[in-house]
């Protein structure tokens, strides 16, 4: 299993629900949940977002306890991800939230080896709109955390330390994640802040996106087949089974006839293989469900 | 979503697990253990085909320090601002939930050969029936230096960062210089790749008069001569072959080669030579060649046996790259399951190897080969008028990312 650890402000922490559901006046999502909780209700306080560059987004609110807003946030395990906190997150008027993003030790990502306290963060409470970047400083040992730069970085395009979601791109004072009526500024279909062009999970479905295959069915036992074997070879390019996950061919039957004249690269590959292995490759395929001829027969993947 | 035909399906497996329970028990009785080290290219893909192909029948373990693996393959786009790194990284999810692998994210510090067993790193003891591993590459290094001042970014992630960070202080007038080592070594054209990226990035995309000069330990370039050679003489790149390392000072940043003659460089990328990793080399595992020998039938050293290795710490003529590591770890997971099956390893296997090159930001080159068993000399060897390559293109460039794509879906998805 992955492991997954907090980050949390203040010690006194009151007891949050952590990963999917939650309870309480406080809540904690992540789109890698298929079943995502909505929040409601008027909890005050601060709503705390995480950003992460493997297409995950995760998010909580504090809870009030005295003075005190503490959160806690669930982050997986060695991820970069990037902090934004608003404060009067519930005002009906988007332009009128407190949007902050976080740096730390003046990083822009954190990735936890450890659950951390960063302590109290003084975020604005009297702007308006997408702040400056607040950098905090704090104290760590190298077992808890990492920070970094990233030289590229996919939540950040422009580099200007406004994560992509946060740009105001018509200048109505409105940032395009929140804003109704610009919502096509940005690349980025699913609002997890990551371009699209960078994301693994343009649906957000909690399912990197090359998933897209066959839910996998295991076999219960081992056959021996050199065909399947042979055929094993091709699917460094044309995907697991032959179930290609972009725009290359996927491999049937039917697509083995047409094997040479359409790509040089094949072309090159192909006359490797002698007509008797692209046989037994071929009567393999047609064992597989979802080819082309998978009408006639309904074996699985053996 | 489950259709009425899989419902069916799924209905016919209970059916006949209600009415053959004793055939089940023996089944579970007899589940045979592997263990496999390293979640590369060629480890992941092994561990994952085991369990395609023999489902509950195997028991599966990957061991792999890290919980993420940075694929080297397109790292070099990273340094031209291209990719970033997370676009290139990977987790084992579906190893654990789709194929039911038990991934363990510790590493391995004693293989007892003679008892089946492998202590890990916290003193904890796996046994297997047959082991495999996949550990990648280690360095050889003849001098001390630090790796976070001359970078060798060779294995991705940190390292690969870091020489970004330095290639983005280079100003006009400015000396980089980087090194080819020895063959046999991870990723043939890579070396050459990352010098057409780098110098297409400073000349053409900042335009800053940088000098570029690449040693080459070999004679000449060792892989796509034409494309590289040409692609070297428009970016102005000094070429020296037959130039090997000899002295790297970290401090007053000059690389000295055949003891004779040294450059003064803002940065150094030294790729070292490269032998199979350290538990393979400590395990007694490898010949005077520093990689291990192995039966290319089924992968299995032929130092000590049910110990198998791929990918690229076992010696053999095919390149050490990770979509021939891939390959190679399926005629592996295909080889050990057919022993647990009381039959031999297939006798005509075959692998092919294909590589796109980035040599700017809009073309890449490609480069590939199919390799047969040779039963004379149990060696892998060209299975036709191989290698073939093309010439760079903008089409090549697309294609690179399909490649690449459905690469890393049959190793990590």
């Amino acid at each position: 299993m992955i492991n997954k650890y907090h980050i949390a402000v203040s010690t006194v922490l009151t007891t949050i629900l952590i990963g999917c559901g939650g309870g309480g006046g406080g809540d904690s999502t992540s789109t890698t949940q298929t079943t995502a909780t909505s929040i409601t209700g008027t909890v005050p306080g601060t709503l705390i977002e995480a950003f992460c560059t493997d297409g995950s987004y995760y998010q909580t609110n504090s809870i009030k306890t005295g003075n005190q807003h503490p959160f806690e946030l669930e982050l997986p395990d060695n991820i970069d991800c990037r902090l934004v906190m608003t404060t009067n997150e519930n005002d009906p008027n988007p332009a009128n939230r407190i949007i902050t993003p976080i740096k730390f030790n003046n990083n822009t990502y954190i990735a936890l080896k450890n659950n951390i306290d960063i302590g109290y963060i003084d975020l604005s409470v009297t702007g308006k709109g997408i702040q400056t970047p607040l950098n905090i400083n704090i104290s760590f040992d190298e077992t808890q955390i990492q920070l970094k730069e990233l030289s590229i970085d996919p939540l950040d395009i422009d580099k200007d330390g406004i994560p992509n979601v946060y740009e105001d791109d018509d200048s109505d004072g409105i940032a395009n994640k929140l804003d109704v009526d610009n919502k096509t500024a940005v690349n980025d279909l699913d609002g997890d802040g990551i371009d699209d062009d960078h994301d693994k999970d343009i649906d957000n479905d909690g399912v990197i996106d090359m998933t897209q295959v066959l839910p996998v069915l295991l076999p219960t036992t081992f056959n021996i087949n050199d065909g399947r074997l042979l055929a094993s070879s091709c699917f460094q390019c044309h995907g697991t089974n032959g179930k290609s996950v972009n725009s290359w061919d996927s491999l049937s039957a039917s697509e083995m006839n047409e094997m040479i004249g359409e790509h040089p690269l094949m072309d090159a590959i192909g006359i490797g293989y002698t007509n008797d292995e692209i046989l037994k490759m071929t009567d393999w395929l047609r064992t597989i469900p979802n080819s082309t001829n998978s009408e006639n027969k309904g074996d699985d993947n053996d | 979503m489950i259709n009425r035909r899989d419902f069916l399906k799924y209905l016919s497996v209970a059916a006949s697990a209600a009415i053959f329970p004793s055939n089940l028990q023996a089944i579970t009785n007899e589940t045979k253990k592997v263990v496999v080290v390293g979640g590369g290219y060629a480890g992941s893909t092994c561990a994952k085909y085991l369990k395609i192909w023999a489902g509950n029948s195997v028991d599966v373990t990957l061991l792999e320090p890290n919980t993420h693996f940075i694929s080297p393959i397109l790292s070099n786009l990273v340094l031209n601002g291209q990719k970033s790194i997370g676009d290139l990284t990977f987790g084992y999810a579906s190893h654990t939930n789709n194929y039911k692998i038990n991934v363990i994210h510790k590493s391995v510090s004693t293989i007892n050969s003679d008892i089946k067993n492998i202590i890990l790193s916290d003193g904890t003891t796996v046994s297997y029936d047959r082991l495999v591993l996949a550990p990648g590459i280690d360095f050889v290094q003849s001098n001390n230096y630090d790796f976070n001042k001359v970078t060798h970014a060779w294995i991705a992630g940190a390292q690969t960062e870091l020489l970004k960070t330095q290639i983005d202080t280079l100003q006009g007038g400015d000396t980089f210089v980087m090194t080819i080592p020895k063959a046999p070594y991870r990723c043939p054209p890579g070396p050459y790749e990352r010098a057409c990226v780098i110098a297409d990035y400073l000349k053409n995309e900042k335009r800053l008069n940088v000098d570029i000069i690449v040693l080459d330990e070999n004679g000449d370039f060792t892989v796509e001569k034409d494309t590289f050679s040409s692609a070297f003489n428009s970016y102005g790149i000094q070429y020296i072959p037959n130039a090997k390392v000899t002295n790297v000072d970290d401090t007053n940043m000059q690389l000295t080669y055949n003891n004779s003659q040294t450059i003064s460089a803002k940065v150094i990328n030294v790729i070292p030579n490269q032998k199979a990793a350290k538990i393979v080399i400590d395990s007694g595992l490898t010949d005077n060649t520093n990689f291990a020998p192995v039966n290319l039938l089924s992968y299995e050293s032929t130092i000590k046996p049910n110990i198998h290795i791929i990918g690229d710490s076992h010696k053999s003529s095919q390149p050490k790259a990770g979509h021939i590591g891939n390959n190679e770890a399926k005629i592996c997971a295909d080889a050990i399951l057919r022993i647990f099956n009381g039959s031999q390893p297939f006798s005509s296997p075959k692998t092919n190897s294909a590589c796109y090159s980035p040599i700017s930001r809009t073309e890449a080159s490609w480069l590939s080969a199919v390799y047969k068993y040779d039963s004379t000399t149990g060696q892998m060897v060209s299975a036709g008028n191989y290698p073939k390559s093309s010439a760079p293109s903008a089409r090549n460039y697309s294609d690179m990312f399909n490649w690449a794509g459905n690469l890393f879906s049959d190793t990590f998805l």
